[in-house]
């Protein structure tokens, strides 16, 4: 990787009474990244980011920032963090402007300077035409966006970002990660967490699969799938929709990595994808079955984190 | 960050939490109106004096004059009296709301001695605030009556101690005189007898010698040689004086018998009359006690008998209202409830909106969060209780104003600590609805303890020593000495120390609560 790691965690692990949450999480965030973080629902990625801003206490492990324990620093993480929550985290009573002047007086800008800060973040994320709108009124888009700009204040040096794209259309979800990528342009390092895998393939640098409470893998999105992309995958089905037969046929000729019944589709990674093909349509007719899909394609982000979903489960 | 900064920060949180609260209508109009509401409502209702419209059911068997005069001074503007056909009907309206006592006259009511003429109340006792003050109103008017008739039998009883006094005191110089004639009477028959025991009668004929006069006319006839017949008129002149002084003789024993016998009835009469006048002398220390006993009641008046003493209640207050006396528990009472509910809704609020999270991640203190709650809810507070004391000084015709300043001081104490209380409530319950129900149990069972319901009085000691305590109960008396009596602030020191101390305490929680939540976000 070689970058320069601003955040690190070692051995982080949280436990919430006997619920382990968080288990032995180790892993390294560069500096001026966009550091993703994928899992499933409740495998922990809110807990992490909780734990990174220092909110959330782990019982083991060392977070670092700038390689300085962030309980020791807390001012600096107050003061360097930007953080929007899952759930919008704003005053909804209050209008656009309000809530971007209220929290950048809570972070200690001077006077003078918020109504710049206010117009300048207005404008970053869009919301110049609603800076007088009641929060509550705003489209979830806008709420979103309005909740970055929340974070963003301050000017942090780190920006997490809770499940930003929940909830939102696909224009919506574009928009942000638009802004996403916009704000990393001006330096800002930002760890994402999210569960829409296609949408951080090309935005994120660097991505740790969370499951579990574990770090099933941790790399950029294209090394993620380069790792299977020696693996081609098939996607079948058959009249039958029964797939034993076929995989059991493909083990024995070691064809195969693993195989994976999907909506009554069966679905083959495999390393030598032409031989397996014939040998599952021979294998078919052998067992006067019929194929009624096949195709041939090479796996997304969502295939490597399904497919480590499976490992694990292996 | 600076001094500035942080102030900078309150600053900003002030001006979001009135916002929120004014942006906010059912909070607007709850907490900021309703009390205010209240105050006024309650200022209108108990600007008056004394009760209205109460309904009294009478019974009696049999209705005498008596009774019938006490009914008659039952009645007036306020009190209306309706007589029921039985015993029953008359309780059973005390049961159903119709009258607010039932009242029992004995049969054939009078002032007789064997009378025992007891008036029977039935009273509701559940309407606690008011029985009291009926059957006090009641008995006071009865009492009137009682007082009439008791001063027409004591004027009797004392006119009658009169006329014996009267007519013992005039007895006394004829009993001196029965006295005194017993003494002379007995002093002359001690007298007499003492003449008569001295009076001797005793005589014997033969003492008269009569024998020797016989010889010595012998010898004379003898010496003379002189005849029988010579001597013989002598002998019976002698002779006829010999009987005649046996006669005497007799006689004399006669007497000397009779002057024994009366001298024995002389010593009687004296014995009797020494007797008498003994018996005499002892009706007269009888009447002369009964009469000195009647000259040593001193108080003869029949009024001042009949009510050896008045009572007279003089109010330390010149206030004529129920508001008057009412508005240290009613300020307390607004206080209370405004602060508790304001409070606990604005940190409630606060913890329920989506920003709370992002609070805790800016580099603002949690206890500038706590400042901040704590000052809005003081603002509106004190505003509202500004608006509370223009209307009660106008009710009052600015007698409020002379006290303005303790009163001040007082109230900003007593807000804050409920202001505290409140905000405990907001942070330990999970909703805005539990903590609203929590707020209104806590003001209620503060209200319950205190005096306005009950008096304290009437709890046993050991609970009584901890209602004492009670936040509700020490701002009640501290603002009724203050405004009521018109004490300075050194005088409810003890109070204002009590109050500090939970402010103190209420802080501490508060702030302990504030760290708590935020593990629960």
């Amino acid at each position: 990787m070689g970058d320069e790691s601003l955040i690190e965690l070692k051995d982080v692990t949280k436990r919430f009474n006997k619920n382990t949450v968080l288990d032995g999480i180790s892993l390294s965030i560069p500096k001026g990244k966009i550091f993703g973080v994928i899992g499933r629902s409740g495998c922990g990625k809110t807990t992490l980011l909780n734990t990174m801003i220092g909110f959330v206490k782990p019982n083991k492990g060392d977070i670092l920032f700038n390689n300085k324990n962030i309980f020791k620093e807390m001012k600096d993480v107050e003061e360097l963090f930007g953080f929007a929550s899952q759930d919008f985290s704003f005053y909804e009573e209050l209008t656009v402007k309000e809530n971007l002047e209220y929290f950048s007086k809570l972070y200690g800008l001077k006077k003078k300077s918020i109504n710049n800060k206010v117009i300048e973040l207005l404008k970053l994320v869009g919301l110049e035409d609603s800076r007088n709108k009641i929060s509550r009124e705003l489209s979830s888009g806008m709420k979103r966006r309005l909740d970055i700009a929340c974070s963003l204040v301050h000017e942090p040096k780190v920006l997490l970002l809770d499940e930003p794209t929940q909830d939102l259309d696909p224009l919506l979800r574009r928009e942000i990660l638009k802004l996403i990528q916009k704000i990393n342009k001006d330096g800002t390092t930002v760890i994402i967490t999210t569960h829409l895998l296609g949408e951080i393939d090309h935005l994120c640098d660097q991505v740790a699969i969370l499951n579990n409470g574990k770090v099933a893998k941790i790399n950029s999105p294209n090394e993620l799938v380069q790792d299977i992309t020696k693996n081609k995958m098939i996607t079948i089905e058959t009249a039958s929709r029964k797939y034993d037969y076929i995989i059991k046929r493909l083990r024995t000729l070691r064809l195969v990595d693993h195989a994976i019944e999907s909506e009554n589709r069966l679905i083959i990674h495999t390393p030598k994808p032409q031989i397996a093909l014939d040998a599952v349509i021979k294998t078919a007719k052998a067992n006067k079955d019929q194929l009624s899909f096949v195709q041939l394609s090479k796996p997304s982000l969502d295939d490597v984190f399904e497919s480590v979903m499976m490992e694990s489960k292996a | 960050m600076k001094i500035k900064d942080y102030i900078f920060a309150i600053l900003a949180i002030i001006k979001k939490n009135f916002k929120l609260l004014i942006r906010s209508r059912s909070s607007a109009l709850v907490v900021i109106l309703g009390p205010l509401l209240i105050v006024l409502l309650m200022g209108v209702a108990f600007n008056s004096s004394g009760l209205y419209n109460i309904n009294v059911g009478v019974y009696s068997k049999a209705y005498s004059a008596l009774s019938d005069d006490l009914i008659t001074k039952l009645k007036d503007d306020r009190f209306s009296v309706f007589k029921y056909e039985a015993e029953d009907k008359c309780v059973n309206s005390v049961k159903l709301g119709q009258s607010h006592l039932c009242v029992i006259f004995p049969e054939n009511m009078a002032v007789k001695n064997d009378a025992k003429n007891e008036i029977i109340f039935y009273a509701d006792y559940s309407r606690i605030n008011l029985v009291y003050t009926i059957i006090d109103s009641l008995s006071k008017k009865l009492a009137s009556k009682q007082g009439e008739l008791s001063l027409q039998l004591t004027e009797t009883l004392v006119s009658k101690i009169n006329e014996g006094k009267t007519e013992l005191s005039g007895k006394d110089s004829t009993l001196n005189a029965i006295v005194a004639n017993s003494e002379s009477i007995s002093g002359k028959a001690g007298s007499l007898k003492d003449k008569l025991a001295v009076l001797d009668l005793s005589g014997n004929v033969s003492s008269m010698n009569f024998t020797q006069v016989d010889n010595e006319i012998s010898g004379l006839r003898t010496t003379y040689n002189l005849s029988s017949n010579s001597t013989s008129n002598l002998e019976s002149l002698i002779a006829s004086i010999k009987t005649k002084t046996t006669e005497a003789f007799t006689k004399l024993t006669n007497a000397q018998a009779t002057v024994s016998e009366t001298s024995s009835e002389l010593g009687n009469i004296k014995t009797t009359l020494e007797q008498d006048k003994a018996n005499i002398a002892s009706v007269k220390a009888s009447v002369s006690k009964v009469s000195e006993s009647f000259s040593t009641i001193g108080v003869t008046d029949p009024k001042a008998i009949a009510a050896p003493f008045s009572t007279s209640i003089k109010p330390l207050t010149e206030e004529k209202t129920h508001l008057g006396n009412l508005f240290p528990a009613m300020i307390v009472l607004v206080v209370m409830l405004i602060a508790i509910l304001l409070s606990s809704t604005v940190v409630m609020n606060e913890r329920k909106a989506k920003a709370y999270f992002r609070n805790f991640i800016t580099p603002t203190d949690d206890y500038m969060f706590v400042i901040a709650d704590f000052i809005t809810n003081l603002i509106i507070v004190i505003g509202q209780l500004a608006i509370i004391f223009l209307i009660a000084n106008y009710f009052f015709k600015n007698a409020l104003l002379d006290v303005a300043l303790n009163f001040s001081v007082a109230v900003i104490l007593i807000a804050s600590v409920f202001i505290l209380l409140g905000m405990i409530l907001g942070y330990l319950f999970k909703t805005q609805e539990t903590s609203t129900l929590g707020s209104l149990f806590v003001g209620s069972v503060l209200l319950f303890f205190s005096n306005t319901i009950l008096p304290l009085e009437s709890v046993p000691e050991n609970i009584k020593n901890i209602v004492l305590f009670n936040p509700f109960v020490v701002s009640e008396s501290m603002l009724r000495e203050l405004l009521i009596f018109k004490l300075d602030l050194g005088s409810v020191l003890n109070y204002i120390l009590i109050l500090l101390g939970f402010f103190v305490a209420f802080t501490v929680i508060v702030i302990i609560l504030r760290y708590a939540t935020r593990r629960k976000i």
